[in-house]
């Protein structure tokens, strides 16, 4: 197994892991009435600045890979955007059709919108970097 | 406009260079073995450089080992 998938299946677990806290915690603020949604918005910051630590690190990272594995990330990352945005359309427009043009949804509704799309992003990256090298990797 | 197609000696080079193994010939390029798997079986094409590297690492000139097929 090459570095990429390895680095794939620990991004793969942990989305998978992340999404679980995430929508845990989430459900539990929510229904705790708003009390610890500050809590919340400062989890929110620190998440966005990890992202952005893990991004500046992934690109020191990408420069051990060879041509066709940064080729692979780049297919990988294309998709992810494609569904990040195609979730994000869905979502946005699932949500106006049910609460309706002169409804209102809650504030916190975005950033969790925002970071589940984020991490449905990252799922589909890591999914796809593990099917293309599973269907280059016949050993020949 | 027909399908283009890359394809190689890599494999019938490497026996005869004395049976090098897929991962000495990555080594001496400067890619992983996957890849070289990946080149070997036509699903990948190299960049330009690697496809030199890879005619140097054989001591061929490019198009001894790469060959450009294209359907019209």
């Amino acid at each position: 197994m090459i570095k990429l998938q390895t680095r794939a299946w620990i991004e793969l677990a942990v989305v998978i892991w992340l999404a679980a806290i995430c929508a845990g915690c989430f459900v539990l603020l929510v229904r705790l009435n708003s009390r610890g949604l500050d809590t919340l918005l400062i989890g929110g910051i620190a998440g966005l600045i990890a992202g952005l630590i893990i991004a500046v690190h992934q690109t020191r990272i990408d420069r051990q890979y060879d041509e066709r594995e940064k080729q692979i990330r780049q297919k990988a990352f294309s998709w992810a955007s494609k569904a990040f945005v195609v979730l994000f359309g869905v979502i946005s427009f699932v949500a106006f059709f049910t609460v309706g043009g002169k409804g209102t949804v809650p504030v916190y509704f975005l950033p969790g919108l925002f970071f589940g799309c984020l991490l449905f992003a990252q799922f589909v990256q890591s999914a796809v970097i593990l099917i293309q090298c599973a269907l280059e990797d016949n050993d020949g | 406009m027909g399908d283009e197609m890359l394809s190689n000696r890599i494999r019938r080079l490497r026996f005869d260079a004395g049976e090098m193994t897929q991962q000495e010939l990555a080594e001496k390029v400067g890619v992983t073995r996957q890849t070289i798997i990946a080149i070997e079986q036509g699903k990948y094409s190299p960049s330009l450089p690697l496809a030199f590297r890879i005619a140097r690492a054989f001591g061929r000139p490019i198009e001894e080992v790469f060959e450009y097929d294209r359907e019209l």
